[in-house]
């Protein structure tokens, strides 16, 4: 159904595939870089793929290179890098990792943009202009966070260990490469939580108070790709088909999400991880599930037609009407469970070994207070999130 | 005109309905309690500067309105005046003018959180029953009727 009003912006150019990375100096070169920042990670630096992106730069070197973002990259990092910006005169970033790095840039860009020293005082939704121009280039290193393409920056309070939640669409990066070298050495155990998060993504999108035909064409594709590659890519880490696919999916799944809002599933997903450090991509595997079960009596018809892109046609078909919304459920479920067999991926908070029982009424206050929860069809209070979060342990 | 004139009596109502409520509804008070005191939350009707307006201040001793011209914590401004109408006269939840990107939100999102189910939990008491069904996920339960908040707010009890 089309709703009332709504709103959906991707300027992000995508450059995809073969050779893909490549192209860097040329897209830095038309984006009127000189001095470029580059962000990543020590584990991308050990296992080559910075070098990767480095040499792709040799018409523009980088005139500062960082890479000591942590996965869980909080403000002081992001205040810290952007003074490193000012005292190395850059003009650009250009960052490589997963999640934590790609947010971690934005939240830099933020800063520079507005000439800002603190991320923390630029909180909020919606709220600033676009200021100077920084180009940012992204290229994502997992398949699972979107963040290549969305309007959302996730960054940690160590101090009140919460994630805070930055919303613009000034965020979005100016380009976004997916080249499959770049995810290709991504741990099958890493390729199956993140998929799984680009899964709910996908999910939460297609079913959240902001969906819209666009999000929801952006959540369809998404969906589709990951069915048909995920398992693909965690079995056969080497199938660069399959690592493409997922590439796309998640930034698919990223557009669809950072325009239609995710829900429930990340506002406890993002509860458990500030407070238990579970990595998000765990939190999403085995929240995805119960939170749909707690949400289908609302959503059925969403969940429902949720089958086909999930469960494909024939599986669609031969399920009568009012067992569709519970089987598409199932069909996450059970992929769920071979990626556990395939590389341990956690089904309950207990497996991850982070999340202990008296855990569980924190994790659900702070739930509540979570930006994402505003866009869950059905409500959660506390009491619910509690009784999520205990099925879930 | 008339539109910001019943903008600013909802926002009145708004207002001394939850200090009321505050006294009569423990989900209320329970969310107002864990927003940090001295936690300051202002609503603009629209980025015009003289459009109604008001500023919540989460005080030791309960709700009171804060100072127009200092800056809250946490600031809901509407894009426009007729959206803000549409929030403020039951037309539209704010979770959903929130999902068509009809405000902006300055500060901590995760603190609103806790402000905005107070002020949901308020129009369900100052809205009639069939109204607010519209646009609340959930009804609150009422611990007071309604003409009882709308008489202790007229007489500022
Ligand atoms: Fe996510």
């Amino acid at each position: 159904m089309l709703p009332q009003y709504f709103e959906f912006q991707n300027a992000v150019k995508i450059c995809s595939g073969l050779l893909a990375l490549d192209r860097l100096s040329y897209e830095l070169r038309s984006l009127g870089a000189k001095a470029p920042l580059v962000l990543s990670d020590a584990t991308l630096r050990k296992l080559g793929l910075l070098d990767r992106v480095l040499s792709a730069m040799s018409d523009i070197p980088p005139t500062c290179v960082y890479t000591e973002i942590p996965a869980d990259s909080g403000t002081e990092i992001v205040d810290h890098i952007a003074r490193l910006y000012r005292e190395n005169e850059c003009d650009s970033i250009v960052a490589a990792g997963g999640g934590s790095v790609l947010d971690t840039a934005k939240g830099v860009a933020l800063l520079i943009a507005h000439d800002a020293s603190h991320i923390k005082s630029l909180m909020g939704c919606d709220t600033l202009d676009r200021g100077r121009r920084v180009p940012y280039i992204a290229i994502p290193t997992t398949a699972g966070t979107g963040s290549e393409v969305t309007a959302v920056a996730v960054v940690s309070d160590s101090v009140h260990q919460v994630k805070l939640e930055y919303i613009s669409t000034h965020l979005m990066p100016d380009v976004a490469i997916l080249d499959p070298r770049m995810t290709q050495s991504l741990p099958p155990r890493l390729t199956a939580s993140t998929g799984m998060d680009a899964l709910c993504h996908a999910v939460e999108a297609f079913s959240s108070t902001q969906k819209n035909p666009l999000s929801d064409a952006y959540a369809i594709a998404a969906i589709r790709l990951i069915m048909e590659n995920l398992e693909q890519a965690t079995r056969h880490p080497n199938d660069k088909q399959a690592r493409l696919a997922m590439a796309n999916a998640s930034l698919l799944a990223g557009s669809a999400f950072s325009n239609s809002m995710v829900g429930g599933v990340h506002a406890i997903g993002h509860a458990a991880g500030g407070l238990c450090h579970v990595a998000h991509g765990d939190a999403m595997a085995i929240l995805l599930p119960y939170v749909m079960r707690y949400n289908e009596d609302c959503l059925r018809e969403i969940y429902g037609e949720l089958l086909l892109y999930l469960g494909g046609a024939e599986l669609y078909a031969a399920t009568p009407k009012e067992r569709r919304p519970r089987e598409a459920i199932h069909v996450i479920r059970r992929l769920a469970k071979r990626l556990n067999r395939y590389c341990g991926l956690p089904l309950r908070l207990q497996d991850t070994g982070r999340v202990q029982a008296e855990d569980l009424p924190l994790i659900a206050q702070a739930a509540v207070n979570d930006g994402a929860m505003i866009a869950n069809i059905k409500p959660i209070s506390q009491k619910d999130a509690l009784k999520i979060l205990m099925h879930a342990y | 005109m008339i539109k910001a004139l019943i903008c600013r009596v909802v926002l009145f109502f708004l207002y001394r309905g939850m200090r009321v409520l505050e006294v009569y509804d423990p989900q209320l008070r329970q969310e107002l309690q864990a927003l940090p005191q001295g936690l300051t939350f202002g609503i603009r009707t629209s980025p015009h500067p003289g459009s109604p307006c008001i500023t919540f201040v989460n005080g030791s001793k309960g709700l009171r309105k804060g100072k127009s011209w200092e800056i809250p914590h946490i600031l809901i401004t509407f894009k426009s005046l007729s959206l803000a109408f549409r929030v403020l006269t039951g037309l539209e939840s704010i979770a959903c003018a929130y999902a068509r990107h009809s405000f902006t939100l300055q500060g901590n999102i995760n603190a609103a959180m806790g402000f905005v189910r107070a002020m949901e939990i308020t129009e369900g008491y100052l809205f009639p029953a069939f109204w607010a069904k519209r646009i609340l996920k959930r009804l609150p339960e009422k611990q007071i009727p309604t003409p009882g908040v709308y008489l202790f707010a007229l007489l500022g009890l």
